[in-house]
């Protein structure tokens, strides 16, 4: 984790540098924070403190929250249950970004990205990456990271600066951890730190361990599949991803032993997150990175849940790439889509779209007639309508 | 207010040089005419002529002429992907093409609604409605009509706060989208 992970730990780290350090930022030996403690008023970490608050209190009325009750209840479920003793210090926002990411501010603030949900197959996965943050939080690595910084007050000005970059939609969260993880990347030594303290919550908890090193192979594998992976934000900051495997392994093989650590929870989660499946979806088919998009299908499409939309975004996919030989693609999984059952209605109208411009009138009216039936109180009928009247006219 | 919206207003706001738009006739990049009753503060916002009167944070008309294959309704500044125009678009997909890349330049919960054909000048066009939120949870509400006409696009955007702005002036932009002349 972490490499993602890390940019939301930079103001972590500036919180956490702060509340181990002494006033005026002397280092002092670091212990784990303790639950319910905050920094003193005339510690410089309180000072971070309060530039993190700021982006909090930015982030509470952002337009990319979720908001759904229960959607949040779970979540919150799992990282109570991760660590119960500190379940009243953290306070977790989903925010609606098609990347996958976690961040844990060393204030207690834990964003849990929509594109991390998304790509989680299962309870154990998602609980995994939230353990890991919550390792960063207990033993205070983002004020390890803030103290090591040079220029403690250059810092503090760049936060605030960065903290502005909120306010700028979804690109400005990604912006915005990008920069702060550009000085407050965690160490190596961090992150097998921090990944071991997730297991160990992992396995307290009763999750298979095993699923912390599957999420990360998917991740790694969408990297590379990526039209521009130098742009991937998780990694970006986090770039030892074999390393990174090899430590996954190692834990896995420790805790496979012990008896009953076997929960995914996978039906949980999937009840929890199927509603939101398709806006997150329409999400990342909106970012057009189809190469990684694809790949995250193929991990969807294999999971096997709601495979009628998936085909469907793998067709919208291929449709607005529009390379040679998508057009081909993108009207075989419509149809995957149609017959598997369960695609929106929409996946009519896109078939329609593309037999029209191929030439096909006969097919491309009756995709959108079907699509009508499917929808009646569709938003754009009257065009569709207009459509099969242009369509009519060129078939006399 | 808060400051946000979306990216692209906010650097346009930061450093965009106005001038006034009187009353009268005016031509969009030689493609098309529009007539307003009221005088605006006019701009340059990447690909788009932009006219405001309370700022385009508020409410801003944006003129979009003959966009072509490749062109992109914004600037996206350090990204290699994003929506781009194609010329055989449908109506449909220039509203995806629109609703996209509002998207991705910051607003959230975007709906668009009510496609349907509409004159524009001349031509056989379009229009549909936009609903969304600013990164600071603002509400906007947006309208869109335009047409595509040998593989070019000719589009009028207009977008507002859901509370006073965009009421404000939605009636002086339906004008201008009837004045429409090719």
């Amino acid at each position: 984790m972490t490499r993602r992970w890390g940019r939301a730990l930079l103001p972590l780290i500036l919180l956490a540098a702060a509340s181990c350090v002494t006033p005026g930022g002397e280092p002092g030996a670091l212990t784990d924070i303790a639950p319910g403690e905050r920094p003193t008023l005339e510690s410089d970490e309180a000072g971070l403190w309060m530039e993190v608050d700021r982006i909090e209190n930015n982030l509470k009325t952002s337009g990319h929250i979720v908001r759904d009750p229960e959607l949040n209840a779970y979540v919150r479920d799992i990282v109570c249950r991760l660590t119960t003793d500190y379940c009243e210090d953290l306070r977790i926002y989903i925010v609606q970004v098609p990347h996958f990411n976690a961040a844990m501010y060393p204030s207690g603030m834990m964003q849990v990205w929509t594109g991390l949900l998304l790509r989680a197959e299962n309870e154990a996965q998602l609980a995994y990456v939230l353990g890991h943050e919550i390792g960063h939080y207990l033993r205070r690595h983002s004020i390890q990271q803030w103290r090591g910084v040079r220029g403690i007050a250059d810092a503090l000005v760049f936060v605030q600066i960065v903290a502005a970059a909120a306010g700028q939609g979804y690109l400005g969260y990604v912006a915005q951890l990008a920069a702060l993880g550009s000085i407050f990347a965690f160490s190596r030594e961090q992150e097998r730190e921090a990944d071991q303290i997730g297991f160990e919550l992992m396995a307290r908890a009763g999750y298979d361990a095993g699923e912390a090193g599957r999420i990360w192979e998917a991740l790694i594998e969408e990297r590379e599949a990526a039209d521009d992976p130098e742009r991937f934000i998780f990694f970006s900051t986090h770039p030892s991803s074999e390393e990174r495997m090899e430590t996954l392994d190692r834990l896995a093989g420790e805790y496979s032993g012990q008896a009953g650590l076997t929960k995914t929870n996978q039906d949980a989660f999937i009840d929890a997150t199927r509603a939101f499946r398709t806006a997150w979806l329409r999400d990342e088919v909106r970012k057009r990175d189809h190469g990684g998009f694809q790949v995250v299908l193929d991990n969807l499409i294999e999971a096997g849940e709601g495979v009628g939309a998936l085909h469907f975004f793998q067709g919208e996919m291929h449709r607005l790439r529009g390379d040679d030989g998508d057009e081909s693609e993108a009207v075989a999984a419509y149809r995957r889509a149609l017959e598997a059952g369960g695609a929106p209605a929409e996946t009519h109208r896109s078939l329609g779209l593309l037999m029209w411009k191929a030439g096909e009138l006969g097919e491309a009216g009756r995709a959108f007639e079907d699509y009508l039936a499917a929808a009646p109180e569709a938003e754009d009928r009257a065009m569709i309508d207009s459509y099969l009247r242009q369509i009519e006219g060129d078939q006399r | 207010m808060k400051p946000a919206l979306l990216v692209f207003l906010l650097l346009l706001a930061a450093c965009a040089r106005y001038s006034l738009v009187p009353p009268g006739s005016h031509e969009i990049d030689d493609a098309y005419t529009v007539q307003t009753s009221i005088a605006w503060s006019e701009t340059s916002a990447g690909s788009a002529e932009l006219w405001t009167v309370d700022g385009p944070s508020l409410e801003a008309v944006r003129f979009f002429a003959a966009l072509e294959d490749g062109d992109a309704l914004f600037e996206f500044h350090g990204r290699d992907n994003y929506p781009r125009f194609e010329g055989r678009m449908t109506a449909s997909e220039v509203m995806e093409f629109v609703v996209d890349s509002l998207a991705l330049a910051g607003a959230a919960n975007m709906a668009a609604t009510d496609l349907r054909p509409m004159k524009f000048g001349t031509l056989e066009g379009f229009r549909f409605e936009l609903t969304f939120l600013d990164a600071d949870g603002l509400e906007y509400d947006g309208l869109a009509a335009g047409a595509v006409a040998d593989e070019r696009l000719n589009l009028i955007l207009y977008t507002g706060t859901r509370a006073y702005y965009f009421p404000k002036y939605k009636s002086q932009v339906e004008r201008l989208i009837a004045s429409v002349r090719m």
